[in-house]
């Protein structure tokens, strides 16, 4: 008995001891000002230290990607340290390859600034922006999908391009986090922002952009992402979604159609019952006025009697590889979850479509 | 609880992530739908982590890691947890993916147990490292559940 009660009282003591050393590292231990360098002189920051380096970024407006609020479990705040910063931390290692770990791949959400640290972050994140706005429509799809407008208020105007992505913010119990959504709405429309978001059960993100109202307000970082549309009209582009991915794929056709009316771009998108179909009829007007655009939509479930699906049945590479004549030259944009993305990647390949032109959504 | 090396408790585990990397090999074969196939096949080929995670400790730290010892016998994360999720053909990808969650969990509680045994560093950074690949690919198994794509 007293043996236990022993080792209690000494749990309890080195438990004590390390809530001490916590606040007192955050209340006594003064790091002072530090000076980040980014990218070779092009910003030079001086901010408090003891504080991660998102959080030091995010203070003075340079917005990294991270879903995950600085946990360091969703991997994409990666930046490069050049000089400082500290050892790579165990967190941090399932994130990195070791080519990463050797060239100094950092998560930024794990990086405590200490002392004076140079990194090098990819340009066009100094161009993300805070974005505040209110919900200007929202459209119910399907039975768990919505369409949502933001109508942007401060800035005014935002600059994306298709297959860019925006960070919403959301409550939780946490405090806020933000979550990655696909930008529908094309390119061309500047004073709006549209996404299309699937509820997840005890989606943090989802759940909340489902309960938006119209004139509600939202904050949301952006644009992000590094797909670039082939500028050659004579390039085809393939768009291949499954599931919920369809939001880059609205984006990259309306853009296209209205810069290249006669541009030949196939869309090819899968999900399981006619129930979780939408904006068919919608892309069919569009075949309509431009002829070189080919929509098809596959159903993966087996199709009840009586059905009366005029659509392809099968799993969606199934209908791309059925489609696709091999030997042109063409550009891809994959959204949807890893397994199809496999499956597609593989087709389009044997096609002849080289990988390099083959984009998919981060997962 | 027996004094076991870390090397030991790689084996227990690395068969169990081999017998996982059988477990849906053998699923994909027998199923009768396509999406089981699709994503079974997906994830026979993505159990590497105990591989990936020694590839990024220098070499001349592995030696020693395998060898130091732990008090602790390893318990779950074996035949027993793959038996608990015997599929039949028709299974749905829903219950092949619930199945999938379940052994991932299993393997987070196996290296839980192991941080909670060592207080080497080394041997802590490690674990800590597998750990958060199994919570990675956890993430990853629900977020392809809940994009109804299968």
């Amino acid at each position: 008995m007293s043996f236990i009660l022993a080792i209690s009282v000494l749990c309890g003591v080195f438990a004590v001891l390390a809530g001490v050393l916590i606040v007192a590292e955050k209340f006594l231990v003064n790091y002072g000002v530090c000076k980040i360098d980014i990218n070779a002189g092009e910003r030079e920051l001086e901010v408090d230290g003891g504080q991660t380096m998102l959080n030091a970024l995010i203070g003075e407006e340079i917005f990294i990607p991270s879903a995950c609020g600085g946990r360091g479990s969703c991997g994409y705040c990666k930046i490069t340290v050049l000089s400082g910063g500290g050892p790579v931390l165990p967190t941090e290692t399932p994130y990195l390859t070791r080519k990463e770990m050797r060239s100094g791949v950092r998560l930024a959400c794990q990086v405590k600034i200490r002392e004076d640290i140079t990194i090098k972050i990819p340009e066009e994140l100094l161009n993300v922006k805070l974005f505040s706005a209110t919900v200007k429509s929202t459209i119910t799809l399907t039975h768990d999908m919505k369409e949502i407008l933001f109508e942007l208020g401060e800035p005014t105007e935002i600059s994306q391009q298709p297959g860019q992505y925006a960070q919403v913010q959301a409550p939780s119990p946490e405090g806020p986090v933000f979550r990655a959504y696909s930008i529908s709405s094309p390119s061309y429309e500047t004073n709006t922002v549209e996404l299309i978001v699937r509820i997840v059960p005890g989606g943090i993100g989802s759940t909340y952009l489902h309960n938006l109202g119209v004139g509600d307000p939202v904050i949301f970082t952006g644009p992000y992402g590094e797909f670039r549309l082939n500028e050659d009209p004579a390039t085809e582009i393939v768009c291949v979604g499954g599931g919920s991915g369809m939001a880059p794929m609205k984006n990259i056709i309306y853009t296209i159609y209205d810069r290249w009316p006669d541009r030949t771009c196939w869309l090819f998108f899968g999900c399981r019952t006619t129930d979780d179909v939408f904006y068919l009829e919608e892309f069919r007007r569009l075949a309509e006025k431009h002829p070189n655009f080919h929509v098809i939509y596959g159903l993966s479930d087996p199709l009840p009697e009586g059905n009366d699906w005029d659509g392809e049945t099968g799993f969606i590479h199934i209908s791309a590889d059925k489609y696709l004549e091999p030997g042109i030259n063409r550009q891809a944009f994959l959204c949807g979850p890893p397994p199809m993305i496999e499956a597609v990647t593989r087709v389009l390949e044997e096609k002849g479509i080289k990988p390099s032109d083959i984009f998919y959504d981060k997962f | 609880m027996a004094i076991i090396t870390i090397k030991n408790v790689l084996e227990h585990a690395e068969q169990f992530e081999q017998m996982l990397a059988d477990y849906y090999a053998n699923l994909s074969e027998k199923t009768n739908r396509d999406g089981v196939r699709l994503l079974t096949d997906y994830m026979s080929r993505h159990r590497i982590h105990i591989e990936a995670a020694l590839e990024k400790i220098p070499a001349s730290q592995v030696k020693q890691i395998l060898s130091e010892r732990v008090r602790y016998e390893p318990q779950g994360a074996d035949i027993h947890t793959i038996e608990a999720f015997q599929l039949p053909p028709n299974a749905t990808a829903d219950q092949v993916l619930d199945a999938a969650i379940t052994f991932d969990e299993s393997l987070i509680t196996l290296y839980n147990q192991v941080l909670q045994q060592t207080n080497d560093e080394q041997i802590r950074l490690f674990f800590e490292s597998l750990l958060h690949a199994e919570e990675r690919d956890e993430i990853e198994l629900k977020k392809i559940k809940a994009m109804d794509y299968f």
